[in-house]
């Protein structure tokens, strides 16, 4: 599906995400499909519309990243 | 919907560009517990009406915002906490190592900025404003070093669901820590430590708004508990002499990464060491009280390293 997440944060460890895992923070992260479903269910809220410390992208439209 | 559990939810802090309005999360601390509550006082008015013995009215009082969070202290959610407290705070260091020291204020309010706590439960937003630390309790339980943070803050309201993220900090464990009474003077025969700060905060409430007008701070409290095996009268010696000794807890994971808990001035109040049977390890239980250090100006002084940025 493409989807990208970008975590920001001021620490430079890594971040847990419920639903994702464990994530180096303000580099962007490609999710399969399945961490996308965990999200999704784990946050509550559809990918779209994840907020606060997220950045989201989706890259379906590209061949390659 | 159905029912959920205490492990669906979360904690998120945020600090306040404005008191009392809303922030999203930026932060959000793993915790153990927390009871976080909106208290309304309620007028219930008793009018005489000629058949009515029970409350006729019920009437909306003050509200504020008040509970504890209890979690396991970790160095990159610390100064959160320590930030909307009544402390001054000097910032030093480059990233990723840099070193927050916290110091008693004598003001009314918070010496910095206030907190929104966001706290999810069951997926329900409740979004707390204006929130400052009025206490705090940190001890060594067992080798891990947790806290008990008192919270009151001004209102709370419903507001979008954030997305978590948690830090994978590793709390302080039993091999960190270095207690020293006096300061310099390190000890090894302290079983328990714990510090406590009160400073009296009260929600202060004006005509015009329901909820708490600011949160004001009153007389300030600090003290710090240590249980030593008793080995000879030279410390009990300074307990009937009123002798003031620095109480000193660093809690150290590397050379970047410490929560230091320096009480300047403590005299203790009570010094307590029985014979408690025939297999038990005689020990003294030491209470100091904080007072004033003229030669610091403080009574007390929190450092942590970290490499969490605040602004």
């Amino acid at each position: 599906m493409g989807w990208k997440i970008k975590v920001a944060s001021t620490s430079e460890e890594d971040v847990l995400v419920p639903g994702v895992g464990s994530v180096t923070p303000n580099k962007w992260v490609e999710l399969t499909e399945a961490q996308v479903i965990n999200f999704e269910r784990k946050q509550g809220i559809s990918i779209e519309k994840a907020s606060g410390l997220f950045e989201v992208k989706d890259d379906k439209k590209k061949e390659d990243d | 919907m159905p029912a959920g559990i205490g492990a669906a939810g979360c904690v998120g802090v945020a600090i306040e560009s404005t008191p009392g309005t809303y922030v999203a999360p930026t932060k959000f601390i793993p915790i153990r517990s927390e009871s976080l509550k909106f208290m309304q006082e309620i007028n219930w008015t008793r009018p005489i009406i000629k058949t009515a013995v029970e409350p006729v009215h019920a009437v909306e009082g003050p509200g504020h915002v008040e509970g504890d969070i209890e979690w396991e202290i970790i160095e990159d959610c610390l100064p959160y906490f320590l930030h909307a407290a009544r402390m001054n705070l000097v910032k030093t260091g480059s990233a990723p190592n840099l070193v927050y020291t916290y110091t008693p204020a004598a003001t009314a309010q918070e010496a910095n900025e206030t907190l929104s706590i966001t706290v999810v439960r069951n997926d329900q937003v409740f979004a707390y404003v204006g929130c400052v630390l009025g206490g705090m309790t940190i001890t060594v339980d067992n080798g891990l070093l947790v806290g008990t943070m008192r919270i009151m803050g001004r209102d709370e309201a419903t507001q979008s669901a954030p997305s978590a993220t948690f830090p994978q900090t590793v709390p302080f464990g039993a091999d960190t820590y270095t207690i020293e009474i006096p300061a310099a003077s390190p000890i090894t025969d302290a079983g328990s430590f714990s510090f406590e700060l009160d400073d009296s905060a009260e929600a202060q409430f004006r005509l015009g708004s329901l909820a708490a007008q600011y949160i004001g701070y009153g007389e300030r409290n600090v003290s710090a508990e240590v249980e030593r095996d008793f080995i000879d009268k030279t410390q009990y010696a300074a307990f009937r002499a009123l002798t003031a000794q620095s109480v000193h807890l660093r809690a150290q994971k590397t050379a970047d990464r410490y929560i230091d808990i320096l009480l300047r001035s403590g005299v203790m109040d009570s010094y307590e060491t029985t014979l408690e049977g025939q297999g038990e390890i005689i020990t003294a239980a030491l209470s100091f009280v904080g007072k004033y250090d003229f030669a610091t100006d403080e009574s007390y002084q929190i450092i942590v390293g970290t490499s969490e940025d605040i602004t």
